[in-house]
């Protein structure tokens, strides 16, 4: 009843904004950085904010060597890093990787203590969803705002020639840069491809390719010659890295894809969100074969020998003969927590895959199975 | 369930058509917002119209609710009453919290739908996928612009809170209150700054493009209530006329006298002593300052006589 209009009105939008404030949280960054292996070192991270260093010996994890950061150490207490997405940067002695928060963090490989981050002295525009490009003692990133920046990889100061503040390009840097021949490969969410010099970021190409057909969140080298362009707008480019023109008509696929591709000289191995899984020919331009997943793939899959193994958002893990397609088992379930996002790794004769609750899976192609990897704790 | 059909039937038709707004609209997010709001006024502008036109009869049908009031003692009895009441004067109860109830599952939905199309991290537009319809015209457009005259649309801004709370307030001062009831005058007076406050509060954690929806809709409001009750504060006139009720059925109830100077609205034939209590909240201030308790004085008189 109305009597009291005024108090239902309030009542009600006290119980609005309780609810809105209490279902406030949908969207925290969580990251899908892959985990990278070297001989004997996992480095992953286990959640949003934290890097770890596992030693492996005959395929099983030793030891936890560090973690990074250690909120025990005053410099490292208050680094704050929200997620970070792209993966990281393996140098001899050191380690790089950026953050969604928009710094770039270098950390000694040895004992995973921070030697520089661009906290506090570069304020960069956006987040960064990209990984690094490291080349000739400069690391390159660009942001979400479209900013373009070029920093030493020995101190984190701009690198020179380039501007400190970045070198604007339309909105969104969110595919990881690459290299080819000193030319770097930029793709924008507004559905550009730049090539530009990495010696002072001069176009290289006569023109900028524009899909015409929405974002580009991921940009791929499929050999030396060829540009792999997915876009959200459900169409796959194949371009030619020296001109930028398209090699082949575009390809469409059954909704966005956001993922690399797995190549092995001849197929580029991708699923889109419908969780259509396409083994593209480069040759023709066409799928050699598709199949179909149970979820939406936004993980890159990985080449296990003559399988290439998927793991869709479900997750389920699913493996194909990677010349007919033809699948290997059934879809495995087995993986019990968390999804996947981050792509799949292979190594010495398994896929490893990282789910967001931070667990890590190896799927074995030989008996189509997929086994938890148990983590060993921190070293004393 | 209920967030598989909240999902269909509100925020995915909601985010294709901001989405839609944004592309049509220069690419702009934050016009896409407004454009949506004066879209919703307008769809709702019918239901608005029955809601002043329902409270404006519930509010004149006050002196029989009190007489009924006063006359019955048993609850069960006296709502009997009340309701043969409404039903005589063509007055439904709920008719007036319609357009209000509405704003509610609007305002959840955009919530969500700003952030769905403004996603905070790159698993949020991720997660957009699946709510845009399989047209290339909205797939292409995405990811969004989310800044608007200098504001990130996906975060609070305090430019905007202050707005949400002046916009509420003026729309507030504007609606027409009549009562005769001096504690409900205390209590509606006191909501017009409680109600602006609580809210600005909210703008506080609420992403900036909600809080533009909840500014140009008070906007829009306030253009209502002008319209419709005129703003004599300004020496604005009403510009049209609302739907008169049917004479409440107890025609020995006294009507409450009018509120200060509000000017009667056109079509009223009974003239300034019918507009029983039809003020603004600006104008019932001023009584309040002024004649407001004489004149609840008067109102009880007969009461008080009939009872005895």
């Amino acid at each position: 009843m109305p009597r009291h209009p005024k108090k239902a009105l309030a009542f009600a939008i006290t119980a609005l904004a309780a609810l809105l404030v209490a279902c406030g949280d949908i969207a925290n960054p969580e990251g899908w950085a892959t985990p990278h292996f070297t001989n004997d070192t996992l480095y992953y991270f286990p959640d949003d904010d934290t890097l770890v260093a596992v030693t492996f010996d005959d395929d099983q994890p030793q030891t936890v060597t560090w973690g990074f950061p250690d909120t025990a150490i005053d410099a490292e207490a208050n680094l704050d890093i929200d997620a970070v997405y792209g993966d990281v940067v393996v140098d001899d002695d050191v380690i790089y990787f950026a953050g969604w928060e928009g710094h770039v963090y270098a950390v000694d490989r040895d004992s995973g203590r921070l030697l520089w981050t661009t906290r506090d002295r570069l304020d960069v525009e956006g987040s960064i969803v990209a990984g690094l490009l490291h080349h000739n003692n400069t690391l390159y990133f660009g942001t979400t705002e479209g900013f373009f920046y070029a920093l030493e990889d020995e101190t984190g100061a701009p690198a020179p020639g380039w501007r400190a503040d970045g070198i604007e390009f339309p909105k969104g840097l969110w595919a990881t840069p690459l290299l080819l021949d000193e030319t770097i490969y930029l793709a924008t969410m507004t559905g550009e491809v730049h090539a530009i010099s990495a010696e002072d970021g001069s176009p290289v190409w006569d023109a900028p390719f524009e899909s015409g057909t929405g974002a580009i969140p991921e940009l791929s080298l499929l050999n030396d010659e060829l540009l792999f362009v997915p876009t959200l707008g459900k169409t796959v480019y194949l371009l030619d890295a020296a001109t930028g023109q398209e090699e082949f008509p575009s390809f469409d696929t059954e909704d966005w894809v956001w993922t690399s591709p797995a190549f092995d000289g001849n197929y580029a191995y991708f699923g889109d969100f419908e969780g259509v899984i396409h083994a593209l020919d480069i040759t023709t331009g066409h799928d050699a074969w598709t199949a179909q997943a149970e979820d939406k793939v936004k993980a890159a899959p990985a080449i296990v020998d003559d399988v290439v193994v998927f793991a869709d958002r479900g997750p389920v893990v699913h493996f194909f003969d990677r010349e007919t397609g033809d699948r290997i088992g059934v879809p495995n379930h087995a993986i019990d927590s968390g999804t996947v996002r981050a792509d799949l790794v292979a190594r010495d004769g398994y896929a490893y895959i990282l789910t967001t609750s931070g667990d890590l899976w190896r799927a074995d192609p030989e008996t189509a199975t997929v086994q938890p990897v148990p983590m060993p704790g921190a070293a004393e | 369930m209920i967030g598989t059909v909240f999902d269909l039937i509100l925020l995915n038709p909601m985010v294709n058509i901001l989405v839609v707004l944004t592309t049509v609209l220069f690419g702009s997010f934050g016009l896409a917002i407004i454009g949506f709001t004066i879209l919703v006024r307008i769809a709702t502008f019918p239901l608005t119209l029955r809601q002043l036109n329902q409270t404006r009869a519930m509010q004149q049908l006050q002196p029989v609710v009190q007489e009924l009031q006063k006359k019955y003692s048993d609850p069960k009895r006296r709502q009997q009453e009340l309701m043969k009441a409404y039903k005589e004067a063509g007055v439904n109860p709920l008719g007036c919290i319609g357009p209000m109830l509405l704003q509610f599952p609007i305002l959840i939905a955009l919530f969500y739908a700003i952030r769905a199309v403004l996603p905070q991290s790159p698993e949020a537009l991720e997660g957009l996928s699946g709510r845009l319809y399989d047209i290339a015209f909205i797939q292409h457009a995405v990811p969004l612009e989310e800044h608007f005259l200098g504001m990130d649309l996906r975060s609070p801004n305090l430019v905007m809170v202050v707005l949400v709370g002046l916009t509420t307030w003026a729309q507030m001062k504007t609606t027409v209150m009549y009562t005769t009831d001096d504690r409900m005058k205390m209590q509606q007076k006191m909501m017009t700054w409680m109600l602006p406050a609580m809210l600005a509060f909210f703008a506080l954690s609420f992403p900036s493009g909600l809080s533009l929806y909840w500014t140009v809709n008070s906007v829009v409001g306030v253009g209502f209530n002008i319209v419709t009750y005129g703003f004599p504060l300004l020496g604005i006139q009403p510009l049209v006329a609302l739907r008169q009720p049917k004479q409440p059925p107890s025609g020995d109830a006294e009507q409450p006298e009018p509120s200060g100077d509000a000017e009667p609205p056109p079509g009223d034939q009974k003239g300034k002593k019918a507009k029983a209590g039809v003020a603004t909240s600006a104008q019932s201030d001023r009584q309040a300052r002024t004649t407001h308790g004489s004149r609840s004085n008067r109102n009880k008189r007969p009461n008080r006589r009939r009872r005895s």
